[in-house]
């Protein structure tokens, strides 16, 4: 798991949402800070990655943009300021070629798809469930793809996001 | 029903002038009527059936795609990598789902009901196979993830890892 550098992310308690939606509120942020990470971990892996992964870092990139920025518009419209990104995060082990990248970068993915899956379980809000079961479907993917280009296995897991 | 001790304390000694006091069998039976009564009242009437579980679909989803990737495997060794490792995982679907509809619906074997599918039929050609089992898991991502707005939380968070699976064997067929 990667992990902020400095201290976590448990932002400001916001007075302006209504106490049933704390815990969607605090689920999506959580979800949002792992976005944030995975982030960090794709800027980090452009540096160590050939010219034949690097396309898929971009895509990468791209997609968890749109997935960061969908989550900050729906933490507004619940009354919510986003969680902002930390400066760092503590890698669990030195990246230092492409396999060490590649190894973190699938390690994100699992991070985003346990924070979405939970998510899920922490809200009966619909439009947060559509959108969190997209995103782990997308990090579960995203984790399949980056498992296959470093050749390990099993490619696959049977319950992404699942805890434990 | 004696006291451990062998001893009657004495108030039970006093029969005559008590209420006749309820059996431990009516006692039970009576939490069975209650515990009936509470799961029919959603529906408003007691003797109605309970609803079938939205859960059975992917149940019997999950164990028909394992038996179709098996069967792909055993006919196509070139792709029964990818085939068994579907099988695997969407017999821990079937494995999962299938504890949860039972935690709901206490029933005997409701695996062993649901399951029982046909022989699988698999196509002669590998690719046409593979194929196959693409269309097998898009189906049951579509079906598991339609689920996710509606169930209750654990089951929504359940049908959305198995959709976020079938989702990842796209990519390994592919």
């Amino acid at each position: 798991m990667t992990t902020p550098a400095s201290s976590p992310p448990n932002g400001p308690p916001n007075a302006t949402v209504a106490p049933g939606d704390q815990g969607t509120v605090d689920a999506v942020q959580r979800a949002l800070a792992a976005e944030h990470a995975a982030l960090w971990t794709l800027q980090l892996a452009t540096a160590f990655v050939t010219d034949e992964v690097a396309p898929a870092v971009a895509e990468a990139t791209g997609a968890h943009r749109a997935r960061r920025d969908a989550t900050e518009l729906l933490l507004r419209d619940h009354g919510a300021v986003p969680v902002a990104a930390e400066p760092a995060y503590a890698t669990p082990a030195p990246v230092t070629d492409q396999a060490s990248a590649i190894a973190l970068l699938t390690t994100a993915e699992s991070d985003v798809a346990a924070a979405w899956r939970s998510a899920i379980e922490y809200t009966d809000d619909q439009a947060v469930r559509t959108l969190a079961v997209d995103s782990l479907t997308d990090a579960a993917v995203r984790a399949t793809r980056w498992r296959r280009t470093a050749g390990t296995a099993p490619l696959t897991v049977p319950f992404p996001g699942a805890p434990g | 029903m004696d006291t451990p001790l062998g001893h009657r304390p004495a108030w039970q000694d006093d029969r005559v002038n008590q209420p006749p006091r309820p059996t431990r069998r009516q006692l039970l039976a009576g939490v069975a009527v209650v515990a009936v009564a509470a799961a029919g009242g959603c529906t408003g009437r007691a003797a109605a059936p309970p609803p079938p579980d939205p859960l059975r679909p992917l149940l019997a989803a999950a164990l028909a795609d394992a038996e179709l990737a098996e069967a792909v495997a055993a006919a196509h060794p070139s792709v029964a990598g990818a085939a068994l490792a579907l099988a695997a995982d969407r017999r821990s679907h079937a494995e999962a789902i299938g504890a949860e509809v039972l935690r709901v619906t206490p029933s005997p074997a409701p695996a062993s009901t649901t399951s029982v599918p046909a022989d699988p039929s698999v196509p002669p050609e590998p690719a046409a196979a593979t194929g196959a089992l693409v269309a097998a898991v898009r189906a049951a991502q579509t079906q598991a993830g339609a689920l996710v707005a509606g169930l209750p939380r654990h089951r929504a968070g359940l049908a959305a890892s198995v959709a976020a699976c079938c989702a990842s064997h796209v990519v390994v067929l592919g």
